[in-house]
Parts: structure tokens; C-alpha cells; sequence
């Protein structure tokens, strides 16, 4: 019997899902890489949570009946001294700008949260600089993003969020590489402030050092330079977060 | 400290109102039917409303409301068994333009497979997948061990898998043409 045999369906669902330990994680990963029937199912599987997810995303509930009318109003009234005070109970940081969930700061190798003048503000600006292709990570970011922007546009703030790639990153909005093309395609759809970058001086790289000649997926804007752009980013309060 | 527990209270209302969302794809996903679903939605955040100080650790609000959802869908879904009407049921398992259109669209084909799930795991496909609720909270909200959703969860998906295979080799059929040109 051979060794892939060991690792279940439940144990591919757990890795999907983000539930396996870090020894467990690994000895997945490692199987993955020697074994392309294994790597068949968890593609299968995890095709098969996106479609699940995707399904019902669009859906939202009809408009409130007249008797919430007033609870809907006092929601927006007092949004801005809510966001402060969840800030404090739930572990915001950046001033209630940004809902840091542990899962994304849990892989983030650097944040910064720029606090100038956007106390009063319900303006959300964030940069999810992406330098890795490890799916759960990617899986992760997405969550983290799709949340964020459903979140935010629930409560109607202004949010824009960007999702910019190099290096290993690349391989997420790379048509043929990306195991999220579907998922990304339906947020690119339901969220018209997300957008998706790659910088051009790492798909350079990758050809001259590959040989590969990239193409990317719908919608994915190239711009010249990612350490340009999150400089200027920055420069203009956006909060960073690099994965 | 009456104007803190009001502001707590504003703070509950808020955090409940921007849930509606999420709630209503839930019951959707397990009722598959637009004005169950809204029903469901109210009636659950009318019974939170209500009962909110009985939750202790404001940290885990969606768990809790999922809590109340599930109560919620199985009283309806216990009050609906007793009407049950034969007659929808032949309908539904016929061939029927109405079929034939939801398996045209991958979403419908999609949600009309979740429906058709078993009702243990439709709730824990539809918590992990839809809601992004973790195995811990999905165990502790429905009371099962977690072995138990790890392997409805598997399961599911791979019925689901499996049926939705089966619905594009039908639909492939329903597509192809039954006249042909002859010269």
C-alpha cells in the first residue's frame, strides 16, 4: 500500500478547509507533491467548495419589513461610535478601520496600519500584498478579503481593497496556476473596488528566469513596479498588510 | 450602569443587522426557497433579539445565531413534515422544463444538490462552506463531535461531487439535438 493511501478524503477536507495542524499540514503538502492522483481529489474537492460557496454568495435578503425601519436608522446613527466600540471588544486595531482577523494576521509578515486623519472616516483602504502560492494562505487571504468587502459594503463604508502580486504571488492570478481563478472571477464580479495587480518587473523575472510567459487572468491590471506602488500606497493612508 | 447597557444593546442591534445577510444564505441553502428563507431570517432575529442576554460572549454572536437558525428551520422543518403533500414530491423528481432549467445554470444545479443532501449534512456542508464557520464552533453549535462533521462534511461533498457529475451528463443529453437535417 502506498503511503498517499493514508491521508483520507476527511483529512484533504480538513486541509481545505484550514483545520489541519502544522505537522499534518506539511505531511499533506509533502504527499502532494510526489502524488498526482492525490493531487486529482484535492482539486476535485476543493473545485467543489468554491462552487458551494459561489452558489450562494449573490443572495441577499430581501429589504427589510416597515416595523425595522427605525432599527435599520438608528444602525446607521450610531455606526461610527459602533465600529470604535466593537474596535475595543473585539479586537480591531487601526482605529476601526480594519477587522483584523487572527487568521490573516496569523500569516501576515508585516502590517501596517497608517492611523492619520481616518479616525472619523468609515473610508476603508487596504493593500493585501500577496508573495506566496501556498494554497492555504491564498485560501485564507481570500476568505479574509471576501469577508472584509462584504462586511464593509454591508455597512456601507467606502472600501477599496487591493490584492497585489509578485513573486510567488504571481501564481495566483496566473490563468493555469491559479487555483482560485473561479472564486477571484466571482468576486471581481460581485465587488467592483477590488482589484487585482501584478507587477511587471516579476512577471519579467519569471520569464527571463523561467522561460514562462505568463498569462493572467481577466481583469488583473499590471502595473511597473509592486515596491512603487505600496510605497505610494502608503504615502496615501492606505493600510498594508503583507502575506 | 444603565447607559453602558444601552450602548452594549445599540452595539448587539447593530452587529445583528449586518448578519441578515449571511443568515438568510444560510437558511437558504437549507430550505432552497426564497420566502422560507426570509421568514426563517426574521423569526431568528426576532427570537435574538429578544433573547440576547442569554448570550454570555459577544466574541461568538454568528455562533449563536446560527444556534437559533438551526432551532428555527427544524421547528419549521418539523411543523412542514405534517403537511407534507405527496404530490410535490413526483413533481420533483420528474423531468420537468422547470428541472431542465435548473440544471441549465451551474448555481441552480449547484444548490438544488445541496437540497437535495440529507438534512445532517446539508447544515454542516453549508456552516464550513458557505458561512466559514470552523469544525469547533460547527460541533459545538450542533451538538455532534467533531469526528461527526468531519465525516458528514466528506460526505457531502462528495455526493455532491458525484451528483453534480451525473446533472452535466444529463444536461449534456438534454442539449443534444433531437432533429437532424437530412438532405
Amino acid at each position: 500500500m502506498s503511503p498517499t493511501h493514508n491521508i483520507s478524503d476527511e483529512t484533504l477536507c480538513a486541509y481545505i478547509d484550514g483545520e489541519l495542524d502544522q505537522p499534518e499540514r506539511i505531511w499533506v503538502e509533502q504527499e502532494l507533491e510526489s502524488d498526482s492522483s492525490l493531487r486529482l481529489r484535492l482539486k476535485k474537492l476543493a473545485q467543489l467548495t468554491e462552487q458551494v460557496r459561489g452558489a450562494y454568495a449573490d443572495l441577499e435578503a430581501p429589504a427589510q419589513k416597515q416595523k425595522n425601519t427605525s432599527f435599520l436608522q438608528a444602525r446607521l446613527a450610531i455606526a461610527a461610535s459602533v465600529v470604535f466600540m466593537v474596535g475595543l471588544t473585539a479586537g480591531w486595531i487601526g482605529g476601526g478601520q480594519y477587522n483584523a482577523q487572527p487568521g490573516l494576521l496569523g500569516i501576515a509578515q508585516t502590517v501596517s496600519v497608517n492611523r492619520s486623519d481616518q479616525l472619523d472616516s468609515d473610508d476603508f483602504r487596504l493593500v493585501l500584498h500577496i508573495t506566496t502560492n501556498d494554497a492555504y494562505k491564498l485560501n485564507n487571504v481570500l476568505n479574509e478579503a471576501e469577508k472584509l468587502l462584504s462586511k464593509h459594503s454591508e455597512q456601507g463604508n467606502k472600501v477599496s481593497l487591493i490584492l497585489l502580486t509578485n513573486g510567488k504571488g504571481l501564481d495566483l492570478v496566473r490563468a493555469g496556476t491559479s487555483q482560485f481563478s473561479e472564486r477571484i472571477k466571482n468576486l471581481q464580479a460581485r465587488y467592483e473596488n477590488l482589484s487585482l495587480q501584478a507587477c511587471q518587473l516579476a512577471l519579467k523575472r519569471l520569464k527571463i528566469e523561467k522561460g514562462i510567459n505568463a498569462t493572467l487572468l481577466p481583469g488583473v491590471e499590471v502595473i511597473p513596479s509592486a515596491m512603487g506602488e505600496i510605497i505610494q500606497k502608503q504615502h496615501e493612508g492606505w493600510t498594508y498588510i503583507k502575506i | 450602569m444603565p447607559v453602558f447597557k444601552g450602548l452594549l444593546q445599540k452595539q448587539l442591534h447593530n452587529r445583528l443587522a449586518a448578519s441578515r445577510n449571511r443568515l438568510y444564505r444560510l437558511a437558504y441553502a437549507w430550505c432552497n426557497d426564497a420566502t422560507v428563507s426570509d421568514d426563517l431570517t426574521q423569526d431568528a432575529m426576532t427570537k435574538a433579539l429578544r433573547n440576547s442576554r442569554q448570550l454570555k460572549d459577544p466574541a461568538k454572536l454568528d455562533q449563536w445565531l446560527n444556534g437559533i437558525l438551526i432551532n428555527c428551520w427544524r421547528d419549521h422543518y418539523r411543523s412542514r413534515k405534517e403537511h407534507e403533500n405527496i404530490d410535490d414530491y413526483e413533481l420533483y423528481e420528474n423531468d420537468t422544463p422547470e428541472q431542465q432549467w435548473v440544471q441549465s445554470d451551474q448555481r441552480q444545479r449547484i444548490r438544488h444538490a445541496i437540497a437535495k443532501l440529507p438534512e445532517s449534512q446539508r447544515m454542516v456542508v453549508t456552516l464550513v462552506d458557505i458561512d466559514g464557520t470552523s469544525y469547533a464552533d460547527v460541533a459545538e453549535t450542533m451538538q455532534i463531535p467533531i469526528g461527526t462533521v468531519m465525516s458528514r462534511l466528506c460526505r457531502a461533498r462528495k455526493t455532491l461531487i458525484q451528483r453534480l457529475q451525473d446533472l452535466r451528463q444529463v444536461t449534456a443529453t438534454v442539449n443534444t439535438p433531437y432533429l437532424r437535417r437530412v438532405k
